[in-house]
């Protein structure tokens, strides 16, 4: 049975506590309350505008928080130190850098040498190695968000953060990107959070999922991963996860 | 080459109005088209060039003082607010003043020589790109800045991955722009206290009523806008072409 609300994982090295954000008066977070298994995914879902975004950039440090914390094996987070990759929704690639400069930017910004063996390997596995020296303006959506996943692991990152990445293609593209994401997941391992709306998504992709409703924060082990659309664990949980995003209360007795 | 053979064609249609406007005219205020041609190629070796590289060398330092100090400035007024809040109404009370008028202060600050005619250039093509660059940057989507914050970079990482690329069209193109401009007030400046540039030679011809002559140095100043003007354009298709 799912275990809804309670920390699921043991390992909880991935810690946010009691988080508030408010922006302009306006409390977006409201004691967010979740962590994450050390190289695991969690999908963050709920409806749109429930704050899944900016709990992200919270976590990548690209807004302030108002209270509470977020830790990495017990030490608060922080981007100058810790290397965070960073995936987002509209792929954040720079039209006056080729691919390759665009994916070893995090390199220079945190002054590393590049590992020419490491980002071989990455493009490699993307299949993007032929699009090294053209310009993102003349790549499809599948190829720019395959770009923006190879920046997002060049640094072979302790933290990764991807945001509604997949939202732009189309079915058949989105299988696919989640397949070498996936794999390129299970390579380098990071902890990872992935912002979803989309609760399919969220279940073949996520080792956990938190549902934001209403300002509250649920979370759930997510036991349907690679499992068929088709059985039962998986319509449990879709079933669950659907109810949580719609805010309504969940009573475990009924499963 | 499909853009070199229109401008030829162009030229051959500008020749043949000028060629049609000087039998009209029938004046030697107005001389043919082939005379003057035949002169500037005639003299260009001698006085034609030494002149435009005086009036090239001008426009050059103005507009390089110019892009060295409005783009950062631009750049920062774009990016900070509170900053641009507090300068963005001096700038409001200065760009619409017509630089020229200015002149005559030019002149008494640092006399007759070459500083006043690169500062005139540079006071103009200063604001054109001050405020092409500020209104750039001031509308670019914060997203692009988020794959660099959550890297931790700092403000200097920010200015020169994000903030430069971004807007180094619009410095190109701001330059394009105020190319016309300042070459007109370079023009204009090059005919006081002065005895080099193409202005000097194009007002010191007509004064000796060598309208040939003046009409060669008038040919080459265009000359120069022109490949000034290309020059610019190639770039920023260069820049912007991605």
């Amino acid at each position: 049975m799912p275990n809804v609300g309670d920390k699921p994982m043991i390992d909880n090295c991935f810690k946010v506590e009691k988080l508030n954000v408010t922006i302009d008066s306006n409390q977006i977070l409201n004691n967010i309350d979740f962590s994450s298994k050390t190289g695991s995914i969690t999908c963050i879902t709920g409806v749109s505008g429930i704050g899944k975004t900016t709990l992200l950039k919270t976590v990548g440090q690209i807004i302030d928080k108002t209270s509470g914390n977020i830790s990495l094996r017990g030490n608060p987070i922080n981007n100058k130190e810790l290397k965070i990759g960073y995936v987002p929704q509209d792929h954040g690639l720079y039209s006056w850098l080729k691919v390759k400069s665009n994916i070893l930017l995090p390199c220079k910004i945190k002054k590393m040498q590049p590992k020419e063996s490491l980002f071989k390997e990455i493009v490699d596995n993307l299949g993007i190695s032929h699009l090294a020296d053209r310009y993102p303006n003349n790549l499809s959506g599948g190829e720019k968000q395959r770009v923006a996943l190879a920046r997002g692991m060049i640094l072979n990152p302790e933290i990764l953060l991807v945001d509604e990445a997949f939202s732009s293609l189309d079915a058949l593209s989105k299988l696919s990107g989640y397949n070498l994401f996936l794999s390129l997941h299970e390579r380098f391992k990071p902890t990872t959070l992935v912002i979803t709306h989309d609760l399919d998504e969220a279940l073949y992709l996520a080792d956990s999922i938190v549902v934001l409703s209403r300002g509250e924060c649920r979370q759930l082990d997510n036991k349907a991963k690679g499992h068929k659309k088709t059985d039962k664990i998986y319509l449990e949980h879709l079933s669950i996860v659907e109810t949580l995003v719609r805010g309504e209360d969940f009573d475990e007795k009924h499963y | 080459m499909k853009n070199i053979t229109k401008l030829l064609a162009a030229a051959v249609f500008l020749i043949l109005l000028w060629q049609v406007g000087s039998i009209l005219i029938d004046s030697n205020i107005l001389p043919a088209p082939y005379p003057v041609i035949s002169n500037t190629i005639k003299n260009f070796n001698g006085k034609l060039l030494m002149h435009g590289l005086y009036s090239l060398k001008r426009i050059f330092l103005g507009i390089t003082f110019a892009a060295l100090t409005a783009w950062p400035i631009g750049i920062m007024l774009g990016y900070h607010n509170k900053l641009d809040n507090l300068i963005s109404p001096v700038i409001y009370l200065l760009y619409p003043v017509p630089k020229i008028a200015l002149l005559p202060i030019f002149m008494l600050l640092f006399g007759l020589g070459d500083a006043t005619k690169i500062s005139m250039i540079y006071i103009i093509i200063f604001f054109q790109i001050l405020v092409n660059t500020r209104d750039t940057v001031r509308v670019i989507n914060p997203s692009l800045f988020y794959p660099l914050k959550v890297l931790g970079a700092s403000k200097a990482q920010i200015f020169i991955h994000v903030l430069v690329p971004y807007s180094l069209p619009s410095l190109v193109s701001s330059i394009r722009i105020a190319l016309g401009t300042g070459i007109a007030v370079l023009f204009f400046s090059e005919t006081f206290g002065s005895q080099y540039g193409l202005g000097y030679f194009i007002m010191d011809s007509m004064m000796r009523i060598d309208y040939i002559g003046m009409f060669s140095g008038i040919l080459t100043l265009s000359i120069l806008g022109l490949l000034l003007f290309t020059a610019t354009e190639y770039i920023e298709n260069k820049i912007t072409n991605h």
